[in-house]
């Protein structure tokens, strides 16, 4: 059952910013909470690379690259707190059950991170559709999501070494072009992204009002900070 | 110290922990080597910030102003004035 978005802040929280702070302090936080439950945004950029042209890193993480199988959900679920993503454990089990695609990176016997995709012969996962990203999947197309490294791992090139596994891995497997999307306030990961010769194609805009999230496409403003 | 000192300091000191490297050619290629990666580039970003004041806008963030010691070093004089 769909838990509703409640429409208020919690009274405990105004009382004590009352007491604490004052009157105009406490309409202030009044104000914050409910704007952010009436509203939100975010804001992507699709990327895409062409596996043709995988760079090796120089660097490389001494990583350990498997197949994502339900044998590794236990251990992902660590990472899925570590990220504050309540719902991950649960999609993730399901995105198994729609035959996704995963892997999975260990150094030593620890893990590391994980990595999902799907292509064209799957369900269109959610992302593709319920967000108006404007890919569309071709035969030799994969699109690569929930794209995750462990913080105590972050460094050291594993990031760049997690991704040219996964890129020369799906290439094997016939895959031509690798699209994904990254947060435009995350400059670690379009950092990443960037060197490893992603392209940025466009960004995608959202916007939550109450339940319902809008979305609007809109072409890359090089003056807006585009890695290139 | 001048700057491009600072940096290869800071570059030997904190991103490449573990190394036995002393000291890196001003030249060097940074990213082709994996020295500064996504976290080593928030590392620098950051030290950027504490040491010399400058805030470092994303259209800022570009290979060519990360790539060297050399560059690192243009970039800050740069946005010294």
């Amino acid at each position: 059952m769909k838990r509703a978005i409640p429409l208020y802040p919690s009274v405990y929280a105004v009382r004590r910013r009352f007491r604490e702070e004052g009157a105009r302090a406490a309409a202030r936080h009044v104000i914050a909470r409910t704007q952010a439950q009436l509203i939100e945004r975010n804001c992507h950029i699709v990327v895409v690379t062409d596996l043709h042209e995988i760079a090796v890193p120089v660097r490389r993480g001494e990583l350990r690259v498997e197949s994502l199988e339900r044998r590794h959900l236990p251990l992902l679920h660590e990472l899925n707190q570590e990220r504050h993503d309540l719902t991950g454990d649960m999609r993730f089990a399901g995105d198994l059950d729609k035959r996704y695609g995963g892997f999975v990176a260990f150094k030593d016997d620890e893990l590391v991170g994980f990595y999902w995709w799907t292509d064209a012969s799957m369900d269109p996962h959610h992302e593709l559709r319920n967000v108006a990203l404007g890919v569309e999947l071709g035969p030799g197309d994969a699109y690569g999501t929930d794209f995750y490294v462990a913080e105590r791992h972050r460094g050291g090139g594993r990031a760049s070494d997690f991704l040219y596994q996964i890129e020369t891995a799906l290439r094997e497997r016939g895959f031509e072009r690798l699209w994904g999307t990254v947060e435009v306030n995350n400059r670690a990961a379009r950092w990443t992204y960037a060197t490893r010769g992603y392209a940025d194609q466009w960004t995608v805009a959202g916007r939550r009002l109450l339940r319902r999230w809008s979305y609007r496409t809109e072409q890359i403003d090089e003056r807006a900070g585009v890695y290139r | 110290m001048s700057v491009a000192a600072e940096v290869e300091q800071f570059v030997v000191q904190q991103l490449m922990t573990g190394s036995t490297i002393t000291s890196i050619d001003h030249d060097e290629d940074l990213l082709g080597a994996g020295v500064v990666d996504s976290h080593g580039l928030m590392q620098l970003v950051s030290f950027l910030r504490e040491r010399y004041e400058i805030a470092v806008p994303d259209e800022a963030l570009t290979p060519e102003n990360f790539q060297t010691i050399a560059a690192i070093d243009a970039f800050v004089q740069r946005e010294r004035g």
